[in-house]
C-alpha cells in the first residue's frame, strides 16, 4: 500500500511534441483514482510513466517514500493490467500468473499459494491449466487481473481494462473491480475514456485534456461543480447544454440575455459580458412559456426519454431529459423550455466556471 | 418481365463460372508444368540409380527404371564409407542449425526491439549481403578460417555461414510481430531484457525458428563447395562431398553416382516432407 505523488510531471518525445505539460497530483493511500479524458489526452502516457514503461522528461514520481523516477518497473511495487490483457500466449493461466513471482525468485510453495489465492478471489481456479486462447474475453480479463494481484503490489494500474469487453460483461466487471478494491484496499489508478466507468468506480476522478489535468475531485463534485467548460461537457450523458449569453448585473442578480432575446435572472451571481450558460438535460423541462424551441427528435431509453429541441439561431440542439411517463412533445412541434435557475452554470470567456452561491 | 430479368442474369452467372474454370485450369497447368520441371531431374536421378541395365543417356529419356534393383546402392556402400560421411553431415548440419538459430535470433532482437542510433544502417548493411553470392566470400573466409587455425575442422566449415541475412530478416520480422504490451507486461513482471528474449520472444517466434531450422538444415546438408575447400582429410567429409569419390579417376559409373546422390538427398527430403507445414507457417507471418 502506498500513496503516490506526481510533481510537475512532463513528457516530451525526442524532437517531438510535449504530451504532458506539468501534472501535479496526490493520490492517497488506498484510493481508487480514475484518469479520464478523450483519446490522446495523455492519460495512458501518464500511467505508463508511473509504471516505469516511459521515461519521465521532467518532474518527480513518488511512490510511498521512494522517488521512483529511476526505479525499474518491477521494483516500483506496481502491477499493471493492460487493455489487450497482454497474457503470454505460450503459457498456461497458472504460468502467466506465476511468471513475475518466478522471476523474483519466490519459492514454489509461495508461488502456488499466491496463485491459488488470487484464482479463488477471481473464481478462475478451474482455468489454471488452460492457455489464454482457450479463454473468453471476460476470463482473460480476470487472469490479467489475477496476474496483478499475485504480486501484491502497492499500486494497481489499470489501462482501459474493460474496453474490449461487451456491454453486459463490462458492467459486471465494473462491479467486481470496485468490490476488489474494497477487499484489497490497495491504491488503484484506473485509466478510461468511459465517463460511466469514471463516475461509478472512482473515489476521485482526474479529468485529463491535452496533457493537462483540468480538474480533480469526487465524481459528484465534478458533475455538480465542473471547473470549466471542458469538464462540464465531458462528464454527463447527454452532455451539458451550452448557450451563449450576454450578462449584466441588476442589483443582487445577474440578468442573462439568451440568444433568442429572452431574459433569465440568476440570483446570487455577479458577472458581466459575453458568457456561456451551461445547463444539464435533467434541469430543463417543458412549460407554457420560456425559451421557444422546435422539437427535433425524441429518444426513448426505457426509464427516461431524451428530447432534442433547437432554439432559434442555435447550431446544436438542446437535450432535455424527461421521465418516461412524462408526455413528450411530438417531433416537429413547437414548445417552450423552462430553465431551473438554481442549477445553472456560468462560464467566462476563458472557459473557466464563474462560481456563485446558488440558492 | 421476370423472365427478361432472370435470363441475362443466369447467362452472366454462367459466364463468370466459365471464366473461373478457365482461370483455374490455367493456374493448374502452369503449376503442374513448374512442378514437372522442378521434380524431373530428381526423378531422372532416381530412375538412373534404380536401373541395373540399359543406356543411361537415351533420347527420349526413360521414365521408369529398367530391371529395377538395388545393385547400384550396394555398390555405393562398398566403395565409400557412407555411414562415416552421414555422421559428418549430421555433425556439420546440427552445428550449423544450432549456431544459426542462436546468432540470427540474437542479432535480430536488438534490430527489432531496441532503439539505437544506426539501427537501420546496420540492418540495411546486413540485407545488402543478400545481393552477393556466397562464393564471393570463399576467399576471405578461407584465409580467415586458416589463420584462426580452423582449417580442416568442423568449426571452420560451420562458423562463416552462421550469421545469414535471411535468418536475421526472418527472426526480425517474427520479433516485430510480438505485441508491445507483452513486452511491457514482462517488464512490469520484472523480466530483464535477456529474460524477455528468452521467456517471451523466443517461444513466440517458434514458427519462424522452425522455418529457419529447416531452411538452414537443407542448405547445410547440401553444401558442397565450401566444405570441400575447408576440409582436407577425407574422413571428415560430409556425404555431399564424399559422394565425389564414387567417380573414380579411371572409371565413371553414372548409375552408382546417381545412387550416391539419392542417398545424399533422401534423409533431408524426408525431414522436409514431415516438417514442411511448420516451414510454411513460419513464412506466413514473415513474408505476407
Amino acid at each position: 500500500m502506498a500513496e503516490l505523488k506526481l510533481k510537475q510531471i512532463k513528457k516530451t518525445y525526442d524532437e517531438g511534441p510535449t504530451v504532458i505539460h506539468g501534472v501535479d497530483l496526490d493520490i492517497r493511500d488506498g484510493e481508487f483514482m480514475v484518469f479520464v479524458g478523450p483519446s490522446g489526452c495523455g492519460k495512458s502516457t501518464m500511467m505508463r510513466m508511473i509504471a516505469g514503461l516511459e521515461d519521465i522528461s521532467a518532474g518527480e514520481v513518488w511512490i510511498g517514500d521512494t522517488l521512483a523516477n529511476d526505479v525499474p518497473p518491477a521494483k516500483r511495487g506496481v502491477a499493471m493490467v493492460f487493455q489487450s490483457y497482454a497474457l503470454y500466449p505460450h503459457m498456461t493461466v497458472r504460468e502467466n500468473m506465476a511468471f513475475g513471482l518466478k522471476l523474483a525468485g519466490k519459492s514454489k510453495k509461495d508461488i502456488d499459494d499466491a496463485v491459488n489465492r488470487a484464482s479463488d478471489i477471481l473464481q478462475i481456479g478451474h482455468l489454471l491449466e488452460r492457455k489464454p486462447k482457450a479463454l473468453s474475453g471476460g476470463q482473460r480479463q480476470r487472469v490479467a487481473i489475477g496476474r496483478a494481484i499475485v504480486r501484491k503490489p502497492d499500486v494497481f494500474l489499470f489501462d482501459e481494462p474493460l474496453s474490449n469487453l461487451d456491454a453486459a460483461l463490462r458492467v459486471q466487471m465494473r462491479i467486481e473491480l470496485t468490490r476488489l478494491h474494497q477487499d484489497l484496499g490497495s491504491t488503484m489508478i484506473y485509466v478510461t475514456h468511459d465517463q460511466v466507468e469514471a463516475m461509478t468506480m472512482g473515489d476521485r476522478i482526474a479529468v485529463f485534456n491535452a496533457g493537462r489535468i483540468e480538474q480533480v475531485g469526487t465524481p459528484l463534485a465534478l458533475y455538480q461543480h465542473p471547473a470549466n467548460l471542458f469538464v462540464a461537457g465531458f462528464l454527463g450523458s447527454p452532455k451539458m447544454n451550452f448557450l451563449p449569453v450576454s450578462a449584466s448585473i441588476f442589483g443582487q442578480n445577474t440578468s442573462l440575455q439568451l440568444p433568442g432575446g429572452e431574459l433569465l435572472s440568476l440570483p446570487g451571481a455577479r458577472a458581466e459580458g459575453e458568457l456561456t450558460l451551461g445547463i444539464r438535460a435533467e434541469h430543463l423541462r417543458f412549460a407554457d412559456h420560456g425559451v421557444p424551441v422546435t422539437v427535433e427528435l425524441v429518444e426513448h431509453l426505457g426509464d427516461v426519454q431524451i428530447v432534442y429541441a433547437r432554439a432559434a439561431g442555435q447550431s446544436e440542439p438542446l437535450a432535455i431529459k424527461l421521465a418516461s411517463d412524462n408526455p413528450a412533445p411530438a417531433s416537429g412541434s413547437r414548445a417552450w423550455l423552462a430553465i431551473d435557475t438554481a442549477q445553472c452554470h456560468l462560464f467566462g470567456p476563458d472557459g473557466q466556471a464563474i462560481r456563485y452561491s446558488q440558492h | 418481365m421476370e423472365k427478361t430479368l432472370t435470363l441475362p442474369r443466369a447467362a452472366t452467372a454462367k459466364k463468370i463460372n466459365m471464366n473461373k474454370l478457365a482461370n483455374r485450369t490455367l493456374h493448374y497447368l502452369v503449376l503442374t508444368l513448374l512442378a514437372v520441371i522442378t521434380v524431373y531431374p530428381f526423378w531422372w536421378t532416381l530412375v538412373t540409380a534404380l536401373s541395373t541395365s540399359g543406356d543411361v543417356f537415351t533420347y527420349p529419356p526413360r521414365m521408369w527404371p529398367e530391371n529395377p534393383g538395388l545393385d547400384n546402392f550396394i555398390e555405393v556402400f562398398k566403395t565409400i564409407d557412407v555411414i562415416a560421411f552421414y555422421k559428418n553431415s549430421i555433425i556439420i548440419s546440427v552445428l550449423t542449425v544450432a549456431g544459426t538459430l542462436i546468432v540470427c535470433s540474437m542479432a535480430a532482437y536488438p534490430l527489432a526491439r531496441m532503439q539505437f542510433p544506426g539501427r537501420n544502417i546496420v540492418f540495411g548493411a546486413i540485407l545488402a549481403t543478400m545481393i552477393l553470392p556466397s562464393e564471393v566470400n570463399f576467399l576471405v573466409n578461407f584465409i580467415t578460417v586458416s589463420k584462426l587455425g580452423m582449417g580442416d575442422t568442423y568449426t571452420g566449415v560451420v562458423l562463416p555461414g552462421l550469421a545469414g541475412a535471411v535468418g536475421i530478416f526472418l527472426m526480425k520480422q517474427a520479433f516485430e510481430a510480438v505485441p508491445n504490451d507483452l513486452v511491457d507486461a514482462a517488464r512490469v513482471d520484472g523480466a530483464t531484457e535477456w529474460q524477455i528474449f528468452w521467456h517471451i520472444m523466443l517461444p513466440l517466434a517458434r514458427p519462424a525458428l522452425a522455418a529457419l531450422t529447416i531452411l538452414t538444415l537443407v542448405a547445410a546438408w547440401n553444401q558442397y563447395i565450401w566444405p570441400s575447400i575447408v576440409m582436407a582429410s577425407p574422413d571428415k567429409f560430409p556425404l555431399s562431398v564424399g559422394v565425389l569419390y564414387l567417380s573414380g579417376a579411371f572409371s565413371f559409373k553414372i548409375r552408382v553416382v546417381a545412387a550416391g546422390a539419392v542417398l545424399t538427398v533422401l534423409p533431408i527430403l524426408m525431414v522436409f516432407l514431415f516438417t514442411q507445414r511448420y516451414f510454411l507457417r513460419g513464412f506466413d507471418g514473415a513474408v505476407k
